[in-house]
């Protein structure tokens, strides 16, 4: 099975900066009750700092971190807690949809209409869309073809009987 | 270079380069069937451009809000396969309501002068056709303001 995952430095600063943000209001807060005034000195900066970081790291991973793995047969998306999986067989159609900044996402569709579709975010894993959607998109023709040629086989058998 | 190569190139150019001053196409599909023909490229998008605030504000007020697409086949190189590229481009521009559309034949060699004369004088206001001649790198577009205004955006060589 291969596997993508890529730290995403952009989510990594949102999570800490997040952090910091309630930390520090946390901080003030708690500082104001007990104390009756806001404690500031360097020390304090040092801490909200480390733990803003440690608890950043672990709010990205518990919630932004993206995980793709894939096979033959289909393939698993982890973000943050959550996890999907799918077949290719269950999708019709592959597309490769930008989604601004000049990154890209591959879509699969389950419908011909093309409306019911789910995302891959390859650019942000590191993968190269194009190549990735052209592995796909021969993956999916190859196991829709697969019934159909099934089904012609054993068509094919029965005919002599009927 | 490649009619692959080709197509790689052309989708990199119409979804993030130069064709974003005329439409922003979001979506690329490889090998779909439209109407029992098979593209080996099919782009749709609309004239409302994203971006930010400013942009975005523009877009809104200035621009129509058109649906566009753009086929792209390989190999027919003659008047009959232009004849029912174009068949299935006006079905799947029925289909999605789509305002005008872009059409791609591209071949490596020289095309039929029957097909070249007939591009020659298309005239459709809502449809642009292009034939790319890859391994000679020549483009020949129609008449019309939408099959002008593709040429500059399909000849994407480098």
């Amino acid at each position: 099975m291969k596997r993508a995952a890529r730290l995403q430095v952009e989510n990594v600063l949102r999570a800490f900066l997040l952090m910091l943000f309630l930390l520090t209001v946390a901080w003030v807060v708690i500082s104001f009750l007990v104390f009756g005034d806001i404690l500031v000195g360097q020390p304090l900066v040092i801490l909200n700092l480390v733990l803003a970081a440690v608890l950043g790291v672990f709010f990205y991973r518990s919630r932004y971190h993206e995980v793709l793995e894939w096979d033959e047969e289909g393939f698993r998306l982890r973000r943050g807690a959550k996890s999907m999986t799918g077949r290719w067989a269950d999708f019709c159609a592959v597309g490769l949809t930008h989604v601004g900044r000049g990154i890209f996402a591959v879509r699969l569709y389950r419908d011909q209409e093309l409306r019911d579709c789910l995302e891959l975010p390859v650019a942000r894993l590191g993968l190269n869309p194009q190549s990735f959607r052209d592995q796909v998109t021969a993956r999916v023709v190859a196991t829709r073809a697969e019934p159909r040629e099934a089904g012609e086989a054993a068509s094919d058998e029965q005919s002599p009987e009927t | 270079m490649d009619v692959g190569e080709y197509l790689n190139r052309l989708e990199r150019n119409l979804m993030i380069g130069s064709a974003r001053w005329v439409t922003e196409f979001v979506e690329s599909f490889r090998e779909l069937d439209v109407a029992g023909v098979r593209f080996a490229m099919l782009l749709r998008g609309s004239m409302r451009t994203k971006g930010l605030l400013l942009s975005r504000l523009f877009s809104y007020l200035a621009m129509p809000n058109y649906r566009t697409s753009c086929l792209v086949r390989c190999g027919g190189a003659d008047e009959r396969s232009l004849r029912a590229t174009l068949r299935a481009a006006g079905q799947h521009m029925r289909d999605h309501n789509v305002d005008w559309a872009w059409v791609v034949l591209a071949h490596e060699g020289p095309f039929d002068p029957g097909i070249v004369r007939a591009v020659e004088k298309m005239n459709a206001r809502e449809v642009g056709v292009a034939l790319v001649d890859v391994s000679s790198r020549s483009v020949l577009t129609d008449r019309s303001l939408v099959g002008r205004k593709m040429r500059d955006h399909v000849r994407c060589w480098r």
